[in-house]
């Protein structure tokens, strides 16, 4: 009977925080391993308001026969990209939901029924964001400065 | 030059100072739609909507400044909405480029009726 900690998960908890106003591309690995003694099927998904920014590489994926439960021996694993792709204009100040990988049944495997475990997923939209104008831009403010006064400067001599 | 194209021009100017400012310290806060665009069209427009109505006005008093007022007014607008919706900086450029022309060219009308009034006071 295949239990929900035939799967091995690191980190259970994924906590991001971005720049509001600022197009973010944030990128985090999974690791998935396998104890049990059964090669396994790995299928992954993202459930919550969070899912509209998380891309999974790779989404389906095996891994072979661990050393079982209660082995101290290394287990067999594989890293997930979890790249989160927030756009600059977002709604909400904070998106929550979850990684999910669900163990399939695989042919030939001792395994009957699906198990599934998941990574927290908390992605906050912190501050405003200052934009890094390039040189030009900046001298063209200054250029535009200078012309501000220069031409009160101009006007009230005039004046007088 | 009637006064209020120069002050007309040189509010526009310091606006779109302050609006560029505003771009670079608080980006974030022209998400917010108004009627399905950007606040970034909008407060544009505003700003741009006086450079236009001064333009207007002054038109038989320096028919020059007046024109390129008139056709830089929706060229900033769509300028500085472009450049924050596509984050192009190259847009941004020609946005701040404009109050510049203008300023120049208030400065220089402002000199040669300067220099004439001081010729005909000399006369």
């Amino acid at each position: 009977m295949p239990s929900v900690y035939a799967l091995g998960l690191s980190p259970l908890e994924l906590d991001i925080t971005v720049e509001k106003g600022k197009e973010t591309e944030v990128v985090k690995n999974i690791q998935v391993s396998n104890p049990s003694e059964d090669p396994i099927h790995i299928v992954g998904s993202v459930s919550g308001t969070v899912a509209q920014f998380i891309t999974l590489d790779p989404i389906e994926f095996d891994l072979p026969t661990g050393p079982g439960l209660k082995s101290t021996d290394p287990r067999p694993y594989k890293y997930v990209t979890v790249v989160f792709k927030v756009p600059r204009e977002v709604s909400e100040t904070k998106y929550n939901g979850e990684i999910i990988f669900t163990q399939q049944p695989v042919a030939g495997g001792m395994i009957g029924t699906a198990a599934q475990l998941g990574v927290a997923v908390r992605l906050n939209i912190g501050t405003m964001a200052a934009a890094e104008f390039p040189i030009y831009v900046n001298a063209m403010l200054v250029i535009l400065v200078l012309f501000l006064i220069i031409s009160i400067i101009f006007y009230t001599r005039r004046k007088k | 030059m009637k006064k209020i194209q120069f002050y007309g021009i040189w509010v526009y100017a310091l606006l779109c100072l302050i609006l560029v400012i505003s771009y670079k310290f608080y980006t974030g806060m022209f998400e917010t739609k108004v009627m399905e665009y950007n606040l970034s069209l909008w407060i544009a427009l505003a700003i741009n909507l006086i450079l236009l109505i001064t333009s207007i006005m002054s038109i038989k008093s320096s028919k020059i400044l007046a024109i390129l007022g008139i056709i830089f007014s929706p060229l900033s607008t769509y300028l500085f909405f472009i450049s924050w919706t596509e984050m192009n900086y190259q847009y941004l450029a020609g946005f701040i480029v404009l109050p510049v022309i203008l300023l120049l060219l208030t400065l220089v009308k402002k000199n040669s009726l300067t220099s004439i009034e001081l010729i005909e006071e000399k006369k």
